[in-house]
């Protein structure tokens, strides 16, 4: 896998050119249009976003699921959607 | 939430409340005073600041207002008048509170008075940066919207990190957001002459919030013990406490 190829079934948010805090944008706005329990990946060149989103993740109760290989500078950031989740943007 | 707001005010000692933090810039919309996590934010500051209050605390709210990315002329203009948004205008009318207990900072200011801490520092401790090319390998950095290219040309300034990671606090003539958030809390907690500092942030800034208070103790000797809520939308809640969340859509006073 690259990131340039998120993973399968996931919900792809592609925040590329932007940076902070668009990508943490994009993530609820992702949220807010995925299935509960499907995987959502943010596509980033902001390498600060991991951490930005995984204490996002750790605040909102939402389980983070790493994050995708670098290929040219863009990754790939992983967040699944609870079935009941306390983060912005849940039913 | 109304526990930790009774324990915040129950010794009546004054409060320093940064809450309602809004963008003005027309690309940040979603994040601008009529957001929903923006208000909310506002609200719970405001529930903060009243039972504060009414214990006899002369405690202070701060509402940061995000003027970057705008022109010079309307940013001017917006200084001058110093007004809160409408929304929070009628928010405070609602309660009957004199608005001249909430205080508006901008974060232009805030960032130029963050390099001149810099700058200061640096003179007065050389030894409290490592000044290294900002292209180097590893930085840890904020790297916000309006986007600083790492250049080798640049100076980085940069101290250990909570973890010891290479944290930049200032990039070329930019200082990063941990030390503009740094500098707003030392002057919160100087203006409400607090050992105590409330946020209530928008919940996308839990990280900047982080390394904020760190650099805040670190550089600028901030010793006040802070106290951070988050909104999330129409809720908020501190970390560790998602489960219990507050709906501040409906302002009341929590103690």
């Amino acid at each position: 896998m690259n990131a340039m190829h998120p993973r399968e079934g996931a919900l792809v948010i592609d925040t590329v050119p932007k940076r902070c805090p668009f990508v943490l944008l994009g993530l609820k706005k992702g949220l807010l249009g995925a299935e509960a329990g499907q995987l959502v990946a943010v596509r980033t060149i902001d390498p600060q976003a991991v951490d930005d989103i995984r204490r996002y993740c750790l605040a909102s109760a939402l389980p983070f699921e790493g994050s995708g290989a670098v290929d040219d500078g863009v990754l790939f950031i992983y967040v699944r959607k609870s079935a009941v989740s306390a983060a912005a943007g849940s039913p | 939430m109304k526990q930790l707001v009774n324990e915040l005010v129950e010794r009546g000692r004054p409060l320093a409340i940064v809450a309602g933090h809004y963008c003005v810039a027309a690309d940040l919309a979603e994040l601008s005073s009529t957001g929903a996590a923006e208000e909310a934010s506002f609200v719970a500051g405001l529930d903060v600041l009243l039972a504060s209050r009414a214990r006899g605390a002369r405690s202070r709210l701060t509402v940061w207002v995000n003027d970057i990315g705008i022109e010079a002329e309307p940013r001017r203009i917006l200084k001058d008048n110093k007004r809160l948004p409408d929304n929070y205008l009628r928010i405070v009318e609602r309660h009957g509170l004199d608005p001249s207990c909430i205080d508006l900072q901008f974060e232009s200011s805030t960032r130029n008075k963050a390099s001149t801490h810099v700058k200061r520092l640096s003179a007065r401790t050389p030894d409290l940066f490592l000044r290294i090319p900002s292209d180097a390998e590893g930085l840890v950095r904020c790297i916000e919207a309006c986007g600083v290219q790492q250049d080798a040309s640049k100076l980085a300034y940069v101290i250990a990190g909570p973890a010891g990671e290479p944290l930049v606090v200032k990039e070329g003539p930019h200082p990063k957001c941990n030390m503009i958030l740094a500098t707003l809390f030392d002057d919160c907690a100087k203006a409400a002459a607090s050992d105590t500092i409330v946020t209530v942030f928008n919940s996308i800034y839990v990280n900047r919030i982080r390394l904020g208070m760190f650099v805040a103790g670190r550089l600028l000797g901030v010793r006040a013990s802070f106290t951070n809520l988050y909104t999330f939308d129409d809720y908020a809640c501190s970390l560790g406490d998602v489960g219990k969340r507050h709906p501040v859509t409906q302002p009341q006073i929590l103690a």
